[in-house]
């Protein structure tokens, strides 16, 4: 490499116009931070729509058959199948829930919520209180923020199902952009949707391995188990499916704009600089050295603008989650290292019209007027 | 005698096919020794361009050969040639050429780079050269903060970076004033005299006359003899006395380029008569044991 | 203009352009789409458990005989239970979101438009929408899979999709078996000639919600809108600023380029208003003509979308054309900034130098 280094040219050349630059780099780096966004709302979505699986104790979740996911869908069991389950080998602990979306009504606002039963002190209820207690009789513990936006607090008093409730206690981190989830003690939720007798789900906790276990429920009862792990993917899968055209279609146009964005500077660039590049090459430069000038002009220009975007995408989901209005944006590394190669991808071709314009300059040229 | 720097022999150029054939250089010959300063004219579009382009590697003959202190130019492959350009020869040009995003100090330092050359080691040696050119204080402005004699002077320094055997300067006075003008002069000077290097001039600024060991006139792709040449009183322009309009006065002949000037010269000839001596032929005071003609093709 | 830039920053400005006017597209399908159900199925009221807002997203749960109680109020003409649920389906190896309806053979609430086959008549036969038979290779006659049971595919649907998932319509004692909740259902649908006094007399009966179309819509919408605005506007935003960057970007790479005219300009006396106009008028120009791309671009993507996607309904309003032309003015004034910028702060002594 010591056949290219030295005196940074790519770099300075890009630096020279300092409004070019940032227009070019601006630009590229909105192309990339459109499709790190995107791919932030979806993590964020999904983190989410799966807070409540995963942060469970339960490792199997056993549902009615045929239904392998939780949210915009419907299970149930009866609930002597709890006791069933409880007698098979490998079962620590089987617990029910019941499970449905509702409205939660207070001070003339409203906020959706998904309405869980447990059995308090079992597993299926809040993962921890931030405030209060968990729910007696008659009484329900909130997402923390879902009660910010009905102004309530602890001893506050709620609408749903029908019934009036006391908020017993606060939760956290379980309010997405759809819903928030919300705990009721399992036998007032069947009385109050008049469902006794049934479950939604049957969580359980395993003393082997949970796929095994799973199996073997199903085997068993003819219900569908699933492990958590499975449980959650399969949730995660629903919500992709869900969403998997639009991102598509809206990541293809992210990438034609960034090709012509970078289009627009390489190409420019390079085009304005042709005489210099003639000048380089008369004065000795082979074609690595002006290959390199090239493609380490593309490199700092994507590279730039990636950490521009990844910044400023962290910061964008900092503040959004901050915000009552809950966008969820979570900049994971897997979308990075998309973005990143989605950069490295519009560099190369970027580079490609410029190298062949460079290889053709005729050094003979620097003498002409 | 110094050692041969430059050695072309029958060097031919010729572009286009057909109708549109045109030959910018034909058979021409020329040795420069180490040391020697090289000024070469003649009227535009006589092909001094090409001869340069030509000497530094930079464009191919249609046919002849060129040796570099004994290195074959015409016989290397494309690959070898900008690792010759860079390491022996310095080019120095009309609009100074220096990189617009890279300051002084790094226009040179890249110069050394081309030759392999990085790190503290290249600066060091740029900044040196700087430094000996009186820019200093210059280090780190770009071009764009530069005066003409500025510009030039890095010019002159880049191309004397690597230590070149041979100093190409195609028209390096054309864009500064005369006390600028005087300053390059002495600095390609120098760099034959102390520096032992080979300097070709091409160049239309009589001035440069004082600094060259032999002055040649490229005219058609040819060398002429100067000897042959004359300047126009009237109007400056170089004649070729054989055939030019001519009228005696105070015992000594002048050459026109057309009867229109040797009438203007004949209604007041003292007035011109004062300036004539110089261009091509005319007495001017050189440095004892330099040539005044190149050779000549014969046709 | 460089045509080779004109022609790239055309390019750019034009799929920012489009993007947005599909994604503006996208999202007034969207609207539309939500309220096909109340829209088409032919009910003047909806009854639903008291506190209900909307047709998805929140159960509305009823004692089945309530239908008849609604019958019994004087001035209603037909009064039917439909049970309605999200229901997601597995088909080959992808999750299908879909909504369960159930209504009673021969009566409301069933699909309004049959594409092919039948009504169902028996509890274990379902109709399925058009898109997601299409989507999905699912043909009259096949078996359906819906939460453990089989179900026979009778008929296809048209016109019956909503919130990103497709109707199967089957019995109502399909979904009362299906939902393990026998004897209840979520509305009550009602045709009547004098809605607004039957909603009242409802209301005082039963103490339930009653519901027009209309509201119940609105409300879909409205929902909608909480869950993805967000979401929408933050992209269109970004959109909107790449495709500002794109012009100024083409204008200012022209403004350098011929920075030694308009220095000359300057130097021979042209007033700084006159150049800045000329730049200003550059932006306009490649903004214009990005937007037409993109609006070309916009038709050949939306009818592809379409083709391949049927479900994605895109639909363009002559106040989203004018909304997107605005915002594209907008671009082009905003990214004059920078050139205009170049050119004010120019030397014209600069043309001088060497």
């Amino acid at each position: 490499m010591t056949e290219v280094s030295g005196v940074p040219v790519g770099r300075r050349n890009l630096l020279s116009d300092r409004r070019r630059a940032f227009l070019g780099i601006a630009g590229i780096g909105v192309a990339l931070l459109m499709v790190i966004a995107l791919d932030g709302i979806f993590a964020g979505t999904m983190r989410e729509v799966t807070s409540y699986i995963d942060s469970s104790e339960a490792d199997v979740f056993v549902s009615q058959r045929g239904v392998r996911t939780m949210h915009m869908s419907s299970s149930s069991l009866p609930l002597d199948a709890v006791e069933q389950i409880g007698r098979l080998p490998s079962v620590r602990w089987a617990d029910p829930v019941l499970y449905d979306s509702g409205a939660l009504m207070a001070s003339e606002e409203r906020v959706l919520t998904y309405l869980i039963g447990y059995v308090p002190g079992q597993p299926g209820g809040p993962p921890s209180l931030v405030a209060g207690a968990a729910p007696g009789p008659g009484e329900i513990v909130l997402d923390e923020r879902a009660a910010e936006s009905l102004l309530l607090g602890v001893g506050g008093r709620v609408e749903t199902l029908g019934r009036s409730w006391r908020v017993s206690g606060l939760t956290t981190g379980m309010t997405n952009i759809v819903n928030s989830v919300s705990y009721l003690r399992f036998d007032d939720f069947a009385r109050a949707r008049d469902v006794e007798g049934m479950a939604s789900y049957v969580l359980v906790g395993a003393s082997g391995a949970p796929d095994e276990l799973a199996g073997r429920i199903e085997s068993a009862t003819g219900f569908t188990a699933q492990s958590r792990e499975r449980f959650s993917a399969e949730e995660r899968g629903r919500v992709e499916d869900m969403s998997v055209e639009l991102m598509q279609i809206m990541t293809f146009a992210a990438f034609l704009i960034g090709l012509a964005v970078i289009g627009l500077t390489l190409h420019a660039e390079t085009l304005a600089r042709l005489r210099e590049i003639g000048v380089m090459k008369a004065l000795g430069a082979g074609p690595r050295r002006l290959g390199f000038v090239v493609l380490s002009q593309a490199a700092w220009t994507v590279g730039i603008a990636l950490a521009l975007a990844v910044v400023f995408a962290l910061g964008l989901g900092w503040v959004l989650g901050r915000m009552a209005a809950t966008i969820p944006l979570v900049v994971e590394a897997s979308s990075v290292l998309e973005a990143a190669a989605g950069a490295a991808l519009l560099g190369a071709v970027g580079a490609v019209s410029p190298l062949i314009k460079v290889s053709r300059v005729d050094p003979a040229a620097v003498f002409r007027r | 005698m110094k050692d041969l720097a430059i050695k072309a022999e029958g060097l031919e150029k010729v572009f286009g096919e057909g109708d549109v054939r045109v030959a910018a250089v034909r058979g021409v010959d020329l040795e420069v020794r180490h040391g020697e300063v090289v000024l070469i004219m003649g009227p535009s579009g006589s092909g001094k361009t090409t001869l340069l382009s030509m000497l530094g590697a930079m464009l191919r003959p249609t046919s002849g050969r060129i040796s570099v202190d004994g290195v074959d130019l015409t016989a290397l492959p494309e690959s070898k040639l900008p690792d010759l350009r860079a390491r022996r020869f310095g080019f120095v040009f009309q609009d100074f050429n220096l990189l617009s995003a890279l300051t002084a100090l790094e226009n040179v330092e890249f110069a050394r780079n081309l030759a392999g050359s990085t790190g503290r080691a290249a600066r060091a040696r740029a900044e040196e050269l700087l430094r000996g050119f009186g820019l200093g204080e210059r280090l780190s402005f770009r071009p764009d903060k530069l005066s003409g004699g500025e510009k030039q002077r890095v010019a002159i320094a880049r191309a004397l970076a690597n230590k070149p055997a041979v100093i190409l300067a195609d028209e390096p006075t054309a864009n500064l004033d005369s006390k600028i003008g005087h300053e390059i002069a002495r600095l390609l000077r120098r760099a034959a005299t102390e520096d032992g290097r080979a300097v070709v001039v091409v160049s239309h600024d009589e001035r440069l006359k004082d600094i060259a060991d032999r002055v040649l006139w490229l005219e058609d792709g040819e060398f002429r003899s100067m000897s042959d040449m004359a300047t126009d009183p009237v109007c400056g322009m170089a004649v070729e006395r054989e055939r030019a309009p001519h009228y005696r006065h105070d015992g000594q002949t002048y050459f026109f380029c057309s009867a229109p000037c040797r009438e203007e010269f004949a209604a007041a000839p003292d007035r011109f008569a004062a300036s004539a001596g110089s261009g091509p032929g005319g007495s001017v005071s050189r440095p004892p044991g330099a040539e005044v003609s190149g050779s000549r093709h014969l046709r | 203009m460089d045509r080779r830039r004109l022609l790239t920053s055309v390019f750019g400005v034009g799929a920012a352009v489009a993007l947005i006017l599909l994604l503006q597209g996208l999202w007034s399908g969207f609207r539309e789409q939500i309220s096909a159900y109340e829209d088409n199925v032919g009910a003047d009221l909806f009854v639903g458990e008291a506190g209900t807002r909307n047709f998805f997203g929140v159960p509305s749960v009823l004692p089945i005989d309530t239908a008849a109680t609604v019958r019994a109020i004087a001035l209603v003409e037909r009064a039917e239970p439909v049970a309605v649920r999200f229901a997601v389906l597995d088909l080959h190896d992808r999750k299908v979101s879909t909504f369960l309806v159930g209504s009673v053979a021969g009566e409301m609430g069933g699909p309004w438009e049959l594409v092919e086959g039948r009504a169902v008549r028996r509890d274990d036969e379902a109709v399925v929408d058009q898109s997601l038979a299409d989507q999905h290779g699912i043909e009259l006659g096949e078996d359906l899979e819906v939460m453990g049971e089989r179900f026979r595919v009778v008929g296809v649907s048209g016109g019956t999709r909503s919130w990103m998932a497709g109707f199967v319509f089957t019995s109502h004692r399909a979904v009362e078996r299906l939902l393990s909740m026998p004897g209840t259902t979520s509305f009550v649908l009602v045709r009547t000639p004098e809605p607004r006094a039957v909603a009242e007399a409802i209301r005082t009966r039963t103490g339930l919600t009653v519901l027009t179309p209309t509201e119940l819509g609105d409300n879909d919408r409205e929902l909608l809108a909480r869950i993805m605005e967000g979401p929408l506007y933050l992209i269109l935003l970004i959109v909107f600023v790449a495709g500002t960057l794109i012009v100024a970007l083409t204008v200012y790479s022209g403004v350098v380029e011929r920075i030694r005219e308009y220095g000359i300009a300057k130097a021979m006396g042209a007033r700084r208003r006159r150049l800045l106009r000329i730049v200003l008028g550059q932006t306009l120009i490649v903004g214009a003509l990005g937007a037409t791309a993109g609006y070309l671009m916009f038709l050949g993507a939306s009818r592809l979308v379409v083709a391949l996607r049927p479900q994605m309904w895109v639909k363009m309003s002559s106040s989203g054309a004018l909304a997107v032309a605005a915002a594209t003015a907008l671009m082009a004034l905003l990214a004059a900034v920078v050139p205009t910028r170049r050119v004010a702060g120019l030397d014209p002594a600069s043309v001088y130098r060497g």
